[in-house]
């Protein structure tokens, strides 16, 4: 449902690293001369109609990921009641045992309980924490918005490092290409949370520019940013510039010269939108990994965020935060997934047309 | 691979030489970076300059010098010697965890590809679910179920790249089951054997060996992350993530505790992304 490769393409073997994600260049596939009618997308050309179908399709997948973190999260070892109570060592009672069984609906079978908290989640309520004894979502409530703010500030400054590098390095000489190259590959080895110590280090330890820690304001925010924009932009830039290169051999480029366009402009208005697909596609798996990968940058500069408090629930065994949180990034993950789909037609208005067409 | 594993007979060394000087100097220093990561892992006392795990508190927290190459942490350790030591762990993790990752994804991938279009169907929905799950969150269900620790973290790291190994996999399979060179050789009538070694097993394990390369640099950084998280190795051991995530509580008074296993990650990282590349790319040579 990702909605990056359509069953009927054929990807090329991508980089493990970018989650083995296939990045399917559109107008390689219309080269060809056909496109395979993608399954579960319906080939009926109703925009309406597949969008409905796309949607229903996402609500499916959510459905099933609830439902599979749901009895995943059943196989956790140890009786919930005892962490609800503090642990082994509280040593409660059996009547307490009894009664906390019965306030968290455990003593139900299990089918009840999933029934009962598919219908909490309608509700809007997502259980009780084990921890904290609050609601969950009045515990991650302000934990979303600071997580949300630094996926978006990271797949901001990717697209910029990505993008200049990609107008700055191809086709602009040996020494550029071979600069470029050599960013790409180092920017996406670097482990985040290594760059995030190194820039810790150097520009708020030495040069004193950014504050340590925290999320009191935007100066907090670019440190984290970077730490995860620059792996990202390593694997972006890596497609984004293979990309424009092969944009830059098609022979409307040399059309669009000898109408009297400029290199700059060629570059800019007309390669540069082909390079943008295959790193657009590539957004929609990176904003889901980011906001998981947000947990290091978190941890590193001991900034509030789901991540965080992803990991301190699987310490603390809170199975309810847990569960929300895996349920909340899955949710990120495919609308983000159906809105770069949208934005992928509006940046290659030959898909809409071949569809209207089909 | 080819570079180190030519065999010396007179002809084939000038093969092998001509080999080398068309090989790009990166791929050259990628190799020997990479025996030399092999050896640390294989032989780490060779090495070391001093005992990893030997305490001296006079010693603690001195920077970079001839005696102590990336310096010593609070408690007087050499952190070179303890980086040497814990290769061997996050190789073995790296490796383990890509093999995980690559026999659950090619069960599903692979029995999805070469079953009937309704089974089919079911798994690569099943596929898709789980692909919607970011690797790091896939991984961190897991330690949530299973717990922490070194086996769990490789299981964990495995689990979470298999929905896109599977994928990959899968359309691989489907691409050689309906490619023409398999037609033409059932053309020729060559029997199944010469059918399997000749045309079915280099399609597949040429892009297996890619993935692997690739996959071991990435599956080590996502290991270090979570042990750097609390969720990996224990704290005693040299595991590179753990001994990061150690050195982040002193960074202010010495940056190189943290900084230097970092480095350590990211070279390996960055070899096996230049080996694998290379493969890559002189096998697309090969078959297109």
């Amino acid at each position: 449902m990702s909605g990056t490769v359509s069953p009927g393409s054929v990807p090329e073997i991508a980089d493990p690293g970018v989650d083995a994600q296939s990045v399917q260049v559109p107008a390689a596939a219309s080269a060809a001369g056909f496109s395979a009618p993608a399954a579960g997308r319906g080939s009926r050309p109703n925009p309406v109609w597949r969008i409905g179908a796309r949607l229903l399709g996402a609500l499916a997948v959510l459905f099933a990921v609830v439902t599979l973190t749901y009895f995943a999260l059943k196989l956790v070892p140890g009786d919930p009641v005892l962490a609800i109570l503090g642990g082994g060592g509280a040593a409660p009672s059996d009547a307490t045992v009894a009664a906390v069984r019965a306030q968290y609906g455990l003593d139900l079978p299990v089918y009840q309980q999933y029934l009962n908290y598919l219908a909490g989640v309608f509700r809007g309520d997502l259980g009780t924490s084990y921890i904290f004894k609050r609601p969950v979502l009045e515990y991650l409530g302000p934990q979303i918005w600071p997580t949300l703010q630094l996926t978006l500030a990271s797949v901001a400054l990717a697209w910029l490092i990505s993008l200049a590098l990609t107008l700055l390095t191809v086709r602009r000489g040996r020494v550029a290409d071979a600069i470029g190259n050599a960013v790409e590959v180092l920017f996406a080895a670097i482990p985040p949370f290594w760059i995030g110590i190194i820039l810790l280090v150097v520009f708020s330890f030495t040069l004193g520019w950014f504050p340590v820690a925290g999320n009191a304001d935007l100066r907090a925010l670019v440190l984290p940013a970077l730490a995860l924009a620059i792996p990202l932009a390593g694997f972006l830039a890596q497609v984004t510039r293979s990309s424009f290169a092969e944009a830059l051999d098609q022979p409307f480029v040399l059309s669009a010269r000898a109408r009297g366009a400029s290199t700059t402009g060629v570059r800019i208005r007309h390669a540069l939108r082909h390079a943008l697909l295959p790193g657009l596609e590539l957004s929609g798996w990176a904003v889901g990994s980011l906001i998981s990968g947000a947990v290091v940058a978190e941890v590193i500069f001991s900034r509030q965020g789901l991540g965080r408090a992803l990991v301190d629930a699987i310490v603390a065994r809170d199975t309810p935060v847990v569960l929300a949180v895996v349920v909340f990034i899955a949710l990120v993950y495919v609308v983000v997934n159906i809105l770069v789909e949208l934005l992928v037609r509006v940046v290659d208005p030959r898909l809409i047309r071949k569809r209207a067409a089909a | 691979m080819s570079v180190l594993s030519a065999p010396v007979t007179a002809r084939s060394r000038n093969r092998f030489l001509a080999e080398l000087a068309r090989t790009p100097i990166t791929v050259i220093i990628a190799a020997v970076i990479l025996a030399v990561i092999l050896l640390a892992a294989i032989w780490p006392s060779l090495l070391q300059s001093h005992d990893p795990f030997g305490v001296d508190p006079q010693a603690n927290l001195l920077p970079p010098s001839p005696q102590h190459l990336f310096g010593t942490d609070q408690s007087g350790r050499d952190i070179f010697s303890r980086i040497i030591e814990g290769t061997r762990q996050s190789l073995v993790v790296g490796v383990g965890a890509t093999l995980v990752g690559l026999i659950i994804g090619g069960l599903l991938g692979i029995t999805a590809a070469l079953s009937g279009p309704r089974t089919d169907a079911v798994i690569s929905r099943i596929i898709e679910v789980l692909y919607a799950f970011p690797s790091l969150l896939l991984a961190l269900l897991f330690i949530a179920i299973a717990g922490t620790g070194v086996t769990t973290l490789v299981f964990a790291v495995g689990i979470g790249t298999a929905p896109g190994y599977a994928r990959i996999l899968r359309v691989q399979t489907v691409k050689v089951a309906g490619s023409g060179y398999l037609e033409a050789s059932l053309a020729l009538g060559w029997g199944p054997r010469h059918r399997l070694w000749h045309t079915i097993v280099p399609n597949v394990v040429r892009p297996l060996l890619i993935l692997a390369t690739l996959g071991v640099g990435q599956a080590i950084v996502w290991a270090s992350a979570l042990s750097f998280l609390g969720l990996g190795a224990a704290p005693p051991a040299a595991e590179w993530g753990t001994m990061l995530a150690d050195g982040r509580n002193f960074i202010q008074l010495a940056w190189w505790i943290a900084v230097f296993p970092g480095l350590a990650i990211t070279v390996t990282a960055l070899v096996t992304t230049v080996l694998g590349r290379y493969i890559q790319r002189r096998t697309d040579g090969v078959t297109r």
